[in-house]
């Protein structure tokens, strides 16, 4: 289990990248980030949903309501324009970030 | 069989509770839809499918259930408030147009204006739905009325005594909702 915080900082950029792909759902989205972490990452409800109203409101996503086969509801994200630019923007941030990092946190000598 | 523990409750709960109702309401609809695909879904492991047992949604859904009263609860509450300030503010308009036309001076046409100015400025804080302005508005409008309440005792009405504090009062309540 990760804490908090550090999930906090990057569920927004991970949250932005898989619904670039195209439109999905909060269920599949949070299946998809366990698979893609091979189950490191297990997000709850209460922190996948409001992460995503919150994107909503900074209009990096969009949700649209789509009936399903058996008529219930199922709420669909997806990337929009200003999104996928910030998108881009903390993609190249976030590979040069956790590089470095890593470079510290894994080479820096034992005392 | 795995369950989630009280802290995975406290967590939704907290996470849930810092949300504006109408944020909640969207999001229950969704948590909705979520077990529902949790449900359906054949490859789901124990701990997804978990969310699905009724003991769970039992449990799930009197938490729900229980912020959503209670946020039910607030709103209401801070309509009423904001509904009683406006009448308060509204009857103090009407009585700032009449009640200097039975003095007849200037001073109390002046007082009497600038009481007008301020429960209009009132209402208007009441219902802008920018919030951190129609507060200051309002506390700015009640505020003057009372202070107007002063002068206006020597001059030709105790109204203002009466309407001002009471448009403040309600304003602490307002402010408690807020």
């Amino acid at each position: 289990m990760f804490e908090r915080e550090l999930l906090k900082g990057s569920l927004g950029l991970m949250l932005m990248a898989l619904v670039e792909q195209g439109p999905m759902y909060g269920y599949l989205i949070a299946k998809e980030i366990r698979a893609l972490t091979d189950d490191v990452i297990d997000l709850k409800e209460g922190s996948l949903y409001p992460a995503l109203h919150r994107l909503e409101k900074e209009g990096m996503i969009e949700g649209f309501w789509q009936r399903r086969e058996d008529g219930v509801d199922r709420r669909y994200y997806r990337i929009t324009a200003a999104g996928q630019a910030v998108l881009d923007e903390r993609r190249a941030q976030w590979s040069r970030f956790s590089a470095a990092v890593s470079k510290v946190v894994s080479d820096a000598p034992s005392q | 069989m795995h369950r989630p523990n009280d802290s995975y409750f406290a967590e939704l709960e907290q996470e849930l509770a810092a949300l504006s109702l109408a944020e909640r309401e969207a999001i229950l609809r969704e948590l909705r839809s979520h077990y529902d695909d949790a449900a359906a879904d054949p490859t789901a492991d124990d701990q997804i499918l978990r969310l699905g047992l009724p003991f769970q949604a039992d449990q799930f859904g009197r938490k729900l259930k229980r912020i959503h009263r209670s946020a039910k609860r607030e709103a209401a509450k801070h309509r009423t408030m904001m509904i009683i300030a406006t009448v308060i503010a509204s009857i103090a308009i009407v009585l700032s147009f009449v009640f200097p036309w039975f003095d007849g001076n200037l001073l109390a046409f002046i007082l009497g204006g600038t009481a007008a100015i301020c429960s209009i400025l009132s209402v208007v804080g009441i219902w802008l739905p920018k919030q951190t302005i129609g507060q200051w508005l309002f506390w700015s409008g009640s505020t003057g009325l009372t202070l107007i309440g002063l002068p206006s005792v020597i001059s030709f009405s105790s109204f203002y005594l009466i309407f001002g504090p009471l448009l403040l009062w309600t304003g602490t309540r307002l402010q408690r909702t807020y």
